[in-house]
């Protein structure tokens, strides 16, 4: 076997964050080569590279022995390298032939007028639907009256429109049933029986060991090493793909914990969590550890009254508690700071201060008129106890560095009085300093006697911090650690 | 692999339903009124309603607008009314009229395309300056004394009630059906305006394609000028402010969605005609502007809400999301 496709040396950074770091990479002929590692390890940035998405800041790149520069989609298409991207990358409102062959249209001249050449696009439609073995998709159906599965169907033969001899998926099973996995990978096999090299993005373990050849393994966008899928052990994939040890970057606070705050009992939301249960006690920080999508943010957000149409018992500081609204959580003190502060978490334009005593006007008000004075005692408080790191609490929250913009966030929940605080990744984002000072601020809350849920993709972060942790997979709960059973391989095995 | 039937998929569709309403419409609108012996009037408002419609399809496909498309027919029509009567051939006046609107419109899709400044507010700014340039122009005010021998060409009939702008018109409009189904350029329209990002990953460079696809709204506004003022004998400037208001609803009533990403050049002529009957409707019915706006504001609320639900979900299924692009 040739190696068909070449990376080394890649290097790719975004403002604050290192995504590609020496990362390298070998894909041979006719082979199906897996890629994992945790969320946020820089797979999808890899790829992204790869098909000219993105443009690499350094590094090389070898198509057949050849050094190739991609410099945008078409470069990567034109060179026989398409992606079937994770979010579909169709055009809902066109029909599927039209998206097959978007922007490569075959053309043809009638009287010196360049024509799209409708036979021509049905006819190699014919032959890519008889090659995928596809019977029951329309050319003329639009993409939206489409399912999930379908619309994959759907990339693959776009892919194969471009004569595409590499193929790179990016977690094509993450939303597929069970039956359209197993059909997805006869098609998989048919591709690879043609002599086409697939890159397999996934942190599924069992498809990797199922359809791989060969694995590569990245950590924090570093190349770990590249192994034989039948010289490895799932055990192994784990270890690589952990890699770091807790430092001892986590000040956890021992606390003596008191009553239990809050109770789920069988918390279930028809297609995305079932049957969950845990409790939460007084001066509690409970890390809730999965992958992206497990369903953490879905349990945050049924309890505070964000998703609605679940079912679950749910005792809260003593009492039955159902939250209709996110107002009610308010009301009781539940309080959930988003994962996404930009978008649910702050009114970026709008002042410190604004932002931070947005939902206790109520509070600091006479009548309808704000008490000013009230507010800017409270404003300066939570500045001065969280080191916000500003002029002064006027100044707009857009031009904070993110770490700042996540206390103020979390200063705006502690306005609240909370009884209850659900951190949804607190530190993505923060660079290492700002971090460190998040981590002492919660632990400091919950010294206090703030109960606090941690939902983190940062495994480290997580076992450091938290005195329990709830593992959550595909919408099941697959496990519970106290804090002196906790190891990153153990809580990995749980949640893949 | 299975094809639909083209006959059976255009009765069901938008535009189709929208026909046979049209169709339905007409026959009690000529049984309950004099409309035949207007019929020659009724035909002209249309057909430059169906170029401007176009004009606006285009915009508004990628999501876009052009507020401006109204007064600029005005301005247009200045110049051109101008050259007309200095004796210059309409085959160059209407270039010119296309030149002009190229122009307006360039500058639209450049400030919105370089600065990223949203249409809607470029597009208004140009209203403004539309009717604020225009007393500084010379000979400002109403083109009058335009020979009658070229009024008379522009009041062409064929067949006694048919207008021949008309069928210049409809000759546009089979055009752009050619080209929005056999160009890569019209395809590109599309995916630019149901996804820019999806655009992006297919390769296609989208401000190049928002930037032309502004220019050939222009020109079309040009010929609609053109249609609009050529058979009358003056040219009163100010006569088109407000025009954008029936090409909007055109194109939103045939099925662009007002989000971007879809619409068919044929459901413009289904709208044009249902546009300029409802306008016949409410004069010869002796309903006055009155009903003519409120009936108006009815029917581009509904259709604004149909072209983003789902026509079968209007009873029942859940609404589309409010968001523009791929899933």
């Amino acid at each position: 076997m040739s190696t068909i496709l070449k990376l080394e040396h890649i290097y790719k950074s975004f403002p604050g964050v290192k995504a590609l770091d020496d990362m390298q990479i070998e894909l041979e002929q006719g082979e199906m080569h897996a890629v994992c590692g945790e969320n946020g390890a820089g797979k999808s940035t890899l790829m992204k590279v790869i098909t000219g998405v993105y443009k690499a800041d350094n590094g090389n790149m070898y198509l057949n022995g050849e050094k190739i520069t991609v410099k945008e989609p078409n470069d990567a298409y034109g060179k026989g390298i398409a992606i079937i991207f994770q979010e579909t990358s169709l055009f809902k409102d066109l029909t599927v032939l039209e998206n097959m062959f978007m922007g490569h249209e075959p053309v043809k001249s009638i009287c010196g007028i360049k024509n799209l050449d409708y036979a021509a696009m049905y006819k190699k439609a014919d032959e890519i639907f008889e090659f995928l073995g596809i019977t029951d998709i329309s050319y003329d159906e639009k993409i939206d009256n489409l399912g999930v599965a379908a619309k994959q169907m759907v990339e693959i033969a776009k892919a194969l429109t471009y004569d595409a001899n590499i193929l790179i998926f990016d977690e094509p099973t993450a939303a597929l049933t069970n039956k359209e996995v197993r059909s997805l990978f006869e098609t998989i096999a048919r591709l690879k029986k043609q002599g086409i090299s697939m890159l397999y993005i996934s942190h599924r373990m069992e498809e990797i060991f199922e359809i791989a050849d060969r694995v590569t393994v990245i950590r924090d966008g570093s190349y770990v090493r590249t192994a034989n899928i039948g010289e490895v052990t799932e055990q192994q994939l784990i270890a690589w793909m952990v890699g770091r040890e807790m430092g001892d970057l986590y000040p956890k606070v021992e606390v003596e914990l008191g009553e239990p705050v809050l109770k789920v009992k069988n918390l279930n939301k028809p297609g995305l969590l079932e049957d969950i249960s845990f409790e939460v006690r007084k001066g509690e920080i409970l890390g809730f550890a999965g992958l992206a999508g497990a369903g953490r943010t879905e349990i945050a957000e049924c309890l505070c009254g964000l998703m609605k149409h679940y079912s679950a018992d749910i005792e809260f500081m003593g009492k039955s508690f159902k939250a209709k609204s996110y107002r009610d959580a308010i009301k009781e003190g539940l309080i959930y700071v988003s994962e996404d502060r930009k978008k649910y978490g702050l009114v970026v334009p709008m002042s410190i201060k604004e932002n931070m005593t947005m939902s206790i006007l109520y509070r600091i008000s006479k009548g309808s008129f704000i008490d000013f004075a009230e507010e800017d005692k409270t404003v300066e408080k939570y500045m001065k106890d969280l080191g916000v790191k500003a002029p002064d609490k006027d100044f707009v929250v857009d031009n904070l560095s993110g770490g700042n913009q996540q206390k103020v966030l979390v200063a705006k929940a502690l306005c609240a009085n909370p009884s209850l605080l659900i951190l949804d990744e607190p530190t993505r984002g923060v660079d290492v300093g700002a971090k460190a000072e998040i981590h002492r601020i919660v632990s400091n809350l919950a010294k206090e006697g703030l109960s606090i849920i941690m939902i983190s993709s940062d495994m480290p972060e997580l076992l450091g911090m938290s005195d329990r942790v709830v593992v959550i997979k595909n919408g099941k709960k697959t496990g519970e650690l106290e804090r002196k059973d906790f190891s990153q391989e153990q809580v990995l095995e749980m949640a893949l | 692999m299975k094809k639909k039937n083209p006959i059976i998929s255009f009765f069901t569709s938008r535009e189709g339903i929208l026909a046979i309403f049209v169709v339905l419409f007409f026959v009690v609108l000529t049984a309950t009124s004099n409309l035949g012996s207007d019929m020659y009037s009724f035909l002209k408002d249309i057909s430059y309603m169906i170029v401007g419609g176009l004009a606006l399809m285009l915009v508004i496909m990628l999501g876009e607008i052009d507020i401006s498309s109204g007064t600029v027919l005005g301005l247009i029509g200045f110049f051109t009314g101008n050259l007309l009567k200095m004796g210059v051939p309409i085959p160059i006046v209407v270039l010119v009229a296309m030149a002009v609107g190229i122009v307006n419109s360039a500058v639209i899709g450049f400030i919105n395309v370089k600065f990223k400044v949203p249409s809607m507010v470029v597009s208004l700014a140009m209203v403004k300056l539309h009717i604020g340039i225009f007393p500084l122009l010379p000979n400002a005010g109403w083109v009058s004394n335009i020979p009658k021998e070229i009024t008379a060409i522009g009041n062409t009939r064929i067949a006694g009630v048919v207008p021949a702008i008309l069928i210049f018109s409809l000759i546009i409009l089979v055009f752009f059906i050619w080209f929005m189904k056999y160009t890569r350029f019209g395809k590109k329209i599309y995916a630019v305006g149901g996804s820019k990002d999806s655009a992006k990953l297919a390769g296609v460079n989208t401000n190049k394609v928002v930037f032309k696809t502004f220019l050939l709204s222009g020109a079309l506004l040009g010929i609609t000028s053109i249609m609009y003022w050529l058979p009358a004998s003056q040219v009163q400037p100010s006569g088109t402010n407000g025009l954008e208001m029936y090409f909007i609803p055109i194109a939103v009533v045939s099925g662009v969605s007002i989000l971007g990403g879809t619409g068919r050049p044929i459901g413009i002529l289904v709208s044009a005609v249902l546009i300029a009957m409802l306008q016949r409707a409410c004069i010869l019915w002796g309903l006055g502007n009155s009903w003519l706006y409120l009936t108006y504001g009815v029917v581009v609320l509904v259709a604004v809400y149909s072209s983003v639900t789902e026509f079968s979900s209007i009873f029942g299924k859940k609404a589309k999301e409010y968001k523009g692009g791929a899933e």
